[in-house]
C-alpha cells in the first residue's frame, strides 16, 4: 500500500489501516526504546502513543505530510522517548508528593467522564469519539455508522453529546465537584 | 447558562477549529465571563475525556494485534535457534517459475537455482515468507527455474508449498537442498537494522531522516512479482476459512494431517492464486473478511492447475 492510498484511507477512519500499519512498522519503531535502555513494555507505550497521535491528525485531515509516513512515526516515537527520559530523571533527582496530590481531583474528574461515556449506547459512543477523537467529518461519521445522511450524524451527535453534558453534570454535583 | 452560540464557540474553542485570532478574542470573553470560563473548563474536561477515551478504546485494539516476530526474524535474532538449525520453528523452501517469453521489460532473467525435483521428496516441506517487507531487497532470492511450456504465451507461475504447522518443533531436515534454500535466504533477506538505529538519544538531537528514507526505499521497491505473504493458523473445522488483502493471505483451517499448496499464476493480466488442499483446488481472491475459501469447480481450470502443478 502505498503512503497516499493510507492517508486517504485513514481520513475515511478505515481502522484496518490502524492495524496494518502497527504491525508493519512495529519492530523498527519500538526498537528506538529498546536499544536506549527501554523495556518492552515501554517501548510498545511509546510506539501506540505515536502511531495514534498519527492516526489522529491525519483522521483529522491536519496532517501536512512532507517525508515518509515510517519517517515521521519514527521521529515522534524518538521525541516520546526522549520526553520520558528526561521525565524519569527528573523524577529521580526531586520528590513531586505536591503535584500528586494536586492531580488527584483531575483524574477523579476523569475517571467520571469516562464512566459516563461506558453508559451511552454504542450510537454515542461511536459518534462522539470520531467527531471528538478522530476529527470525522459528518459525511464519514454517517458512513461509518451507516446512517441515512449528515443531518441524521449532525443530529445524533448533537442529542449524544447533550446527553453525555447531563450525565457528568449530574455526577459532579452528586460527587461535589461544581 | 452561557447562551447556544457560546457554546458552540467553547466547542470550536477546544477542538482547535478557531482561527488564531478568534481563539485570542474568544479568551478574552472567556477572561471576562466567570460563568463562561466555568462552562469552558467544564466542556474542556469533557472533550478530553472523549479523546482518552477513545484512545483506550484503539490501544485496547492495537493490544490484540499479533505482533511476535515470524520463524524467519526470530531465527535471525537469536543465535540460539540458529545453533539448532534443525529446531527451527519452520524449514522453508520455494519454488518459482517465471515464464517471460516476450517482455523485454527489466524483470531480472529466469535462472536455474533449486533442484525442484527434489521438492517432492520432502515429507514437510515449508515456504515462509519474511513478515519484514523491508528485509527483502531483491527478487532474484526467490528460486526460479525455467521450463519449457507448450504454449508460448508470456506467463509466469510460483508455487510455494507451505506446512501447516510451523508452531509444532519443524522436521529435522536434512536435505542439502532445503539447507542450501535456507542459507541464501537468510544472506539475502538479512533486514537492515542499522539505519533506523537510533543510537544514544540523549548524543542524537538529529534524526538522520535521509538514511531512514533510504530503508524504507527498499520495501517500496519490491518487485510486484514478490510471493504473497502467508499466514496460517490450525483449527479443527473442516472448512477452510481465509482473508486476503494487500499480498497477505491469513489461513484458518485443518492443515495438521495435510500441508496445502499455493499456485500463483502471474501473466500480464495479473496475479491469480490458487490454493491445494487434500486434492481440492480454491481460488483466493481479495477478501477483506473472513470468509469461506470458494472450490474451485470448474473442470477446465482444475485440468490446468493440475498441468500447471505437474509441471512446477
Amino acid at each position: 500500500m502505498k503512503d497516499s492510498d493510507i492517508l486517504e484511507r485513514i481520513s475515511r477512519g478505515d481502522e484496518k489501516v490502524l492495524d496494518h500499519l502497527y504491525k508493519k512498522y512495529y519492530r523498527m519503531m519500538t526498537k528506538v526504546v529498546l536499544s536506549n535502555s527501554g523495556t518492552e513494555e515501554e517501548a510498545k507505550d511509546v510506539y501506540q502513543e505515536a502511531l495514534l497521535a498519527f492516526w489522529q491528525k491525519a483522521s483529522s485531515g491536519k496532517l501536512v505530510l512532507t517525508s515518509k509516513i515510517s519517517t515521521y512515526l519514527y521521529s515522534i516515537c524518538l521525541n516520546q522517548w526522549r520526553k520520558e527520559l528526561d521525565r524519569k530523571s527528573r523524577l529521580s533527582l526531586e520528590e513531586v508528593d505536591g503535584e500528586e496530590t494536586q492531580g488527584h481531583d483531575a483524574e477523579e474528574r476523569l475517571r467520571i467522564v469516562k464512566e459516563c461515556i461506558d453508559e451511552l449506547g454504542d450510537v454515542c459512543k461511536g459518534v462522539l469519539t470520531y467527531y471528538y477523537f478522530d476529527g470525522l467529518g459528518m459525511q464519514d461519521i454517517a458512513e461509518k455508522m451507516n446512517f441515512a445522511n449528515t443531518d441524521t450524524a449532525k443530529t445524533k451527535k448533537y442529542k449524544c453529546k447533550k446527553k453525555l453534558d447531563s450525565l457528568i453534570k449530574s455526577k459532579y454535583t452528586a460527587e461535589d465537584f461544581f | 447558562m452561557p447562551q447556544e452560540n457560546q457554546i458552540d464557540k467553547i466547542e470550536q474553542y477546544h477542538s482547535g477549529n478557531m482561527s488564531p485570532e478568534e481563539a485570542v478574542s474568544f479568551e478574552k470573553e472567556l477572561a471576562a465571563d466567570p460563568s463562561l470560563k466555568a462552562e469552558s473548563d467544564f466542556q474542556s474536561e469533557i472533550i478530553n475525556g472523549i479523546k482518552e477515551y477513545r484512545k483506550s478504546q484503539l490501544k485496547t485494539r492495537l493490544d490484540a494485534i499479533d505482533v511476535s516476530p515470524g520463524w524467519f526474524e526470530f531465527a535471525q535474532q537469536s543465535t540460539l535457534v540458529k545453533s539448532f538449525g534443525g529446531i527451527a520453528l519452520a524449514t522453508a523452501i520455494g519454488s518459482g517459475v517465471y515464464f517471460l517469453a516476450d517482455t523485454k521489460e527489466d524483470i531480472p532473467q529466469p535462472k536455474e537455482i533449486a533442484n525442484i525435483e527434489s521438492i517432492s521428496d520432502m515429507t514437510v516441506p515449508v515456504y515462509e515468507v519474511p513478515q519484514f517487507e523491508w528485509a527483502i531487497k531483491e527478487l532474484e532470492t526467490v528460486e526460479t527455474k525455467n521450463i519449457e511450456k507448450e504454449q508460448n504465451v508470456a506467463r509466469g507461475e510460483t508455487a510455494a508449498i507451505e506446512s501447516a504447522n510451523r508452531n509444532e518443533a519443524a522436521p529435522t531436515s536434512t536435505q542439502t537442498t532445503v539447507s542450501e534454500v535456507e542459507e541464501k535466504q537468510e544472506e539475502s533477506f538479512t533486514p537492515d537494522f542499522s539505519a533506523p538505529d537510533a543510537g544514544d538519544v540523549s548524543d542524537n538531537s538529529e534524526i538522520s531522516s535521509a538514511t531512514l528514507d533510504e530503508v524504507t526505499e527498499v520495501a517500496s521497491t519490491k518487485s510486484e512479482l514478490q510471493p504473497i505473504e502467508v499466514e496460517t493458523k490450525n483449527s479443527k473445522g473442516s472448512k477452510i476459512k481465509y482473508k486476503y488483502y494487500d499480498g497477505k493471505l491469513f489461513l484458518n483451517g485443518n492443515f495438521s494431517k495435510e500441508p496445502y499448496e499455493i499456485l500463483e499464476i502471474n501473466s500480464a493480466n495479473g496475479r491469480r492464486i490458487y490454493l491445494l488442499h487434500l486434492n481440492k483446488y480454491y481460488e483466493v481472491k481479495i477478501n477483506d473478511r473472513l470468509s469461506e475459501l470458494p472450490e474451485v469447480t470448474d473442470i477446465k481450470l482444475i485440468r490446468e492447475l493440475r498441468l500447471i502443478k505437474a509441471n512446477k
